[in-house]
């Protein structure tokens, strides 16, 4: 009856049901557009991030999240590679290293970082093989080869085929090697395009006086959901490990990358925060509207035996209806406001006016948004609660009425 | 046996600084099957003590008991259900809810009480043909006369079977046509249904209608006249 009667009310001025219900629908639906980007863009950020550097699951020691040395890494790489590759059938697995020291041609000097990788290995692991604007990627038996970042080409001044000389020192020990410049890149981030180059992971061994030794052997899975089972089946593969190695998940490899989503992951439940306010701020005002412009009624209500909670309880209600009509059309908009984005991506870079990069990855340029149902359904139920919340108060009014004072109001 | 019974009713108003002393001491004795006028100038204290009467006053001294019930002695939802179970109101200006029907309207304190769904049509089908509104079933309030809507209140105030109705100016909003009509109808109620009636009023009609009336002047009884 109660029910009823609080759908009825709401019928009774439509127009302001209808502009109460859009404005709360509007602020739900923007949390819709929102989180799905979120989503997307956290997707992206952790699909870069492991794509380029530690993989899903990595094996590396464990100083070399905070400490990163050029000399710090895994000895025997290749077994390790091949029993993860045996434990974890699905998955890609590669050998990287990162050296810096200094690269030099005829017209310059630079201090670079050059990344050793598996040649065959890399473009089904990274999309940087693809960001080739000029020669071509490395093969595994091309031990003087290196890809060097357009900016970092430009600098040095060489072209394709040029030769330059990287010089370093490591352990004590100096380094030089001769190569020569098979390609260039460019990912679109002026630190990468201008102080990276990749070479061999043979290369890079020989550039710090090491065989058989990669700083990471990196797990790449077809899906990011099965990375806790891929650590539990590599942590049991690979045994007792090394002194100092470790068999880390992305969560704890990537640290900053998993920071840095929590904090705008943070803001955003802020952001919605705040909203919410603003939302339940115009929700106590419409309902103590529609509560005021019946306090007659109400009296009416208690004269003929309605007790005051049973009024309040109607008026919780209509905030319910509310809630949930607008719930139901927020979630809609929102997906329909994102749809396009879902499917064709937004062109972040377009946007930015060049590539987006986040804690030193460089995200795909499209990001497409993506559905996170579990907080879709968080948002809907927070929408109403929000809403009958707001009716709270006015409800309180209610309760605290006397049925004389309520007859004569005007 | 009273079905009210009033003693000692004092009520005061603050209005500002000065108390205002609407009744003063009222005794009254409501019996029933009574078809009983309250009459008396504006100011003269019907009814705030026929609000008194209905629970939706409290008194400041005195006592008032329905159906030996003594209303003092009640809480805000104690005094809620007495009313739902043993008072019908009749408003001046008919409080319909306007988002139901005539049908509804009458039938809202049947699902308070809890009455059984095929009973609740029953009776709510037969007051509405007591009181000439067959065939208004589906009508909302906005889609009916001022007598209508007077009809559907004394309707509401019936349906639930209560120990008395309280009716405050109910003919005070119609024309004198209408005003009759609605008086027949309640009297008949009384006469053949057994509804005990209080109404507190200025119609010449109501007092002329009334089997027992009461004379209120400042706040006191002045005359109590059984016809």
């Amino acid at each position: 009856m109660l029910l009823s009667l609080a759908i009825r009310n709401l019928r009774r001025n439509v127009r302001r049901t209808l502009l109460t219900v859009t404005a709360i629908a509007l602020g739900l639906a923007m949390m819709v557009f929102v989180t799905s980007m979120q989503k997307g863009t956290y997707g992206s950020m952790i699909k870069s991030g492991v794509a380029s550097t530690t993989g899903h699951v990595v094996v590396e020691q464990a100083t070399y999240v905070d400490n990163p040395q050029a000399t710090e890494g895994v000895s025997g790489a290749q077994a390790i590679a091949d029993a993860l590759g045996a434990a974890i059938p699905d998955a890609t697995i590669a050998q990287r290293s990162l050296v810096d020291g200094l690269l030099s041609s005829a017209n310059g000097a630079v201090g670079v970082q050059l990344r050793g990788v598996q040649p065959s290995v890399e473009p089904l692991v990274d999309t940087l093989p693809d960001k080739l604007v000029s020669g071509e990627w490395l093969q595994d038996d091309d031990s003087r080869g290196v890809i060097l970042g357009e900016l970092l080409a430009e600098s040095l001044d060489v072209d394709i085929g040029d030769r330059v000389v990287y010089q370093g020192n490591h352990n004590g020990e100096d380094y030089s090697e001769l190569l020569r410049v098979r390609g260039t890149f460019k990912t679109g981030s002026a630190d990468i395009d201008g102080f990276m180059g990749v070479v061999p992971l043979q290369t890079a061994q020989k550039l710090v006086g090491m065989s058989d030794f990669a700083n990471q052997v990196t797990v790449h899975l077809p899906d990011v959901a099965g990375t806790e089972a891929a650590t539990i089946a590599a942590r049991t593969a690979l045994g007792t490990l090394p002194e100092g190695v470790v068999v880390l998940p992305w969560q704890e490899s990537m640290p900053n990358i998993v920071a840095s989503i929590e904090a705008d992951r943070a803001g955003g439940v802020l952001m919605m925060v705040f909203l919410g306010l603003i939302v339940a701020m115009g929700i106590v005002n419409t309902v103590l509207m529609s509560v005021m412009e019946r306090v007659r009624e109400f009296g009416v209500l208690m004269a003929i035996g309605v007790r005051n909670r049973r009024i309040a309880a109607m008026v919780l209600l209509e905030a319910g209806v509310l809630g949930l009509l607008a719930a139901l059309l927020g979630l809609v908009g929102g997906l329909l406001l994102a749809a396009p984005f879902i499917v064709n991506g937004l062109d972040m870079a377009a946007l930015a006016g060049g590539s987006m990069e986040m804690e030193g990855v460089v995200l795909d340029s499209i990001i497409f948004f993506s559905i996170d149902t579990p907080r879709l359904i968080v948002l809907a139920i927070v929408t109403v609660v929000v809403t009958v919340s707001a009716a709270l108060y006015p409800a309180w009014t209610v309760i605290k009425l006397k049925p004389l004072e309520a007859l004569n109001s005007v | 046996m009273s079905i009210v019974s009033v003693r000692g009713l004092t009520r005061d108003y603050v209005q500002g600084s000065i108390v205002v002393r609407a009744v003063r001491g009222v005794d009254l004795d409501i019996k029933d099957g009574e078809f009983t006028a309250i009459i008396g100038p504006s100011g003269s204290g019907k009814t705030t003590t026929l609000n008194c009467i209905g629970g939706l006053d409290s008194p400041t001294s005195g006592t008032v008991s329905v159906d030996g019930t003594d209303l003092g002695s009640l809480s805000a939802g104690a005094l809620s259900d007495l009313r739902l179970a043993r008072i019908g109101f009749v408003f001046q200006s008919y409080n319909l809810i306007p988002v139901l029907t005539a049908y509804e309207n009458a039938e809202f304190v049947l699902r308070l009480q809890g009455v059984a769904a095929k009973e609740r049509r029953r009776r709510v089908m037969q007051t509405l043909e007591n009181v000439g509104l067959k065939g208004m079933e589906d009508r909302r309030p906005s889609e009916l006369s001022g007598g209508q809507q007077q009809r559907v209140a004394v309707a509401r105030a019936i349906a639930g079977r209560p120990a008395l109705v309280l009716a405050d100016e109910p003919t005070a909003n119609l024309d004198s046509t209408t005003s009759d009509s609605l008086i027949a109808l309640m009297r008949d109620l009384n006469d053949n249904h057994g509804v005990t009636f209080v109404f507190s009023t200025h119609d010449e009609r109501v007092i002329r209608a009334a089997k027992r009336v009461v004379r209120m002047v400042d706040g006191e009884i002045e005359s109590d006249i059984t016809k």
